[in-house]
């Protein structure tokens, strides 16, 4: 090989040397698409209710998983089913790494939905979300513990009354604290990409 | 000469290497297309000898040299005026999917991608040979550089896509699939017309029609290496950058 070639080749390599290590420099550190919680984290309330299958549920016990938590009712005409929906796309686009995010739905309406009612209507999207109810006591709690609005509209539908919410989904890390939620009609590429960082 | 073909492809193989840990482990973008740059820049200066271009002027407009240069010169400003076609698809490409690529087989694309590249090594050596007077050495590698690019025309059309098709990327599936068969199909169509070339300069080597005057050879060889540039743009475009999407 002559030396000119040579020289090439090295200055070749060198070039792509510094652009990679201003790549480095330069990039900003993968940050979420979500809207973050600061640091230190907030420690995510419990949250104890009884299950459809009739054991007690405790969200502390998903430590080791990403938790998805939503606030919903089942007779909810526009927002659950859709944030429902979009949830259960992203669990598809994670593929094999979807066993550790656990997608939880609360009931804002206890009134109506029984523990069974709320489980029997997410395994309509997906038979490893969670459902849950409580009484409205037990659920006040929850509600206020997450910030969550809730407010009962009467004689609005024709399947009763509507109940007004808030639509934010909730992302817990697997250490149990409170890291990113989305707002209503966040792209599922977001959804995903933000749950990637937390399983990494 | 023989030996710079080899540095040269030394240097291309370790950049095509590179450029694929680079997709698979951190996808920088400005990255790929340095990558992508350098390994062009190596081939239109070492394969295709773009500075051969500013060889000295021969007064006499009746000799071979002369008439060699304007017919390079025509070369040329064909491959140019040939490069928008891949510039629009390539612009398309950047408009329809941005950050995001055809779900495909990274590993097959990798391996059509080296095919092309050495058979672009083996089409250096025989221009170089028949510049030496080495005519069966310039036929032998010409043959090689013919299968090897068949190779690679199969590859494509063939598994490539028809992986593609089976895994429901068609080119009505959506915007994937649309920039993905309308690129991949115009560059097979290159792919198969520098086939064409290739084999008339071969029969006519072994008829003898090449020995110092060979510039068909150099044509035949300057556009084989042009469709290889553009393959070393539309692979990373296609199989490398972003995140893969049906």
């Amino acid at each position: 090989m002559d030396k000119k070639t040579l020289l090439v080749g090295l200055a070749a390599f060198l070039l792509i040397g510094v652009v990679a290590a201003g790549v480095f420099l330069f990039s900003k550190p993968a940050s979420f698409r979500g809207t973050t919680y600061a640091e230190p984290y907030p420690v995510a309330p419990e949250i104890e209710l009884t299950h459809a299958d009739g054991t007690n549920y405790r969200l502390s016990e998903l430590r080791g998983k990403v938790v998805l938590l939503f606030f919903g009712y089942t007779s909810c005409p526009d927002v659950c089913p859709t944030t429902l929906a979009e949830l259960k796309l992203a669990l598809e686009k994670l593929g094999d790494t979807a066993d550790q995010v656990q997608v939880l739905y609360v009931t804002v309406d206890p009134e109506r939905d029984t523990p069974e009612r709320v489980q029997e209507y997410v395994n309509h999207f997906n038979p490893n979300f969670i459902g849950l109810s409580g009484s409205v006591s037990e659920l006040a709690k929850i509600w206020s513990d997450y910030g969550v609005f809730r407010e009962i509209v009467e004689g609005t539908s024709a399947a009763g009354y509507l109940v007004n919410h808030t639509a934010r989904v909730t992302v817990i890390d697997q250490e149990g604290n409170l890291r990113v939620s989305f707002p209503f009609e966040t792209p599922v590429e977001d959804v995903v990409h933000d749950l990637k960082l937390l399983l990494k | 000469m023989l030996g710079q073909g080899i540095a040269i492809f030394i240097y291309l193989a370790i950049l095509t290497g590179l450029e694929f840990f680079i997709a698979i482990s951190f996808n920088s973008v400005p990255l790929l297309v340095v990558v992508a740059l350098v390994k062009a820049a190596l081939v239109l200066y070492y394969y295709m000898h773009v500075y051969k271009l500013n060889l000295e002027a021969e007064v006499d407009d009746e000799s071979y040299d002369y008439k060699a240069g304007t017919n390079r010169l025509g070369l040329w400003l064909f491959l140019v005026s040939d490069s928008f076609v891949f510039g629009g698809l390539m612009i398309m490409r950047v408009n329809l999917l941005g950050l995001s690529r055809p779900e495909l087989n990274q590993l097959l694309g990798l391996g059509v991608t080296a095919v092309l590249l050495i058979s672009s090594f083996f089409m250096n050596r025989g221009e170089t040979l028949i510049h030496n007077g080495d005519r069966q050495g310039f036929l032998n590698n010409t043959a090689i550089t013919f299968l090897l690019g068949l190779g690679f025309l199969l590859g494509v059309v063939l598994v490539e896509w028809r992986l593609a098709i089976h895994e429901g990327l068609t080119a009505s599936s959506g915007p994937a699939g649309a920039a993905f068969f309308m690129m991949t199909g115009m560059h097979a169509f290159h792919v198969f017309t520098g086939l064409i070339l290739l084999a008339i300069v071969w029969i006519n080597g072994r008829r003898g029609l090449y020995d110092v005057k060979n510039y068909p050879v150099e044509a035949a060889a300057v556009y084989w290496h042009f469709v290889d540039v553009v393959w070393i743009f539309f692979y990373p475009a296609l199989y490398l950058i972003g995140t893969a999407v049906r």
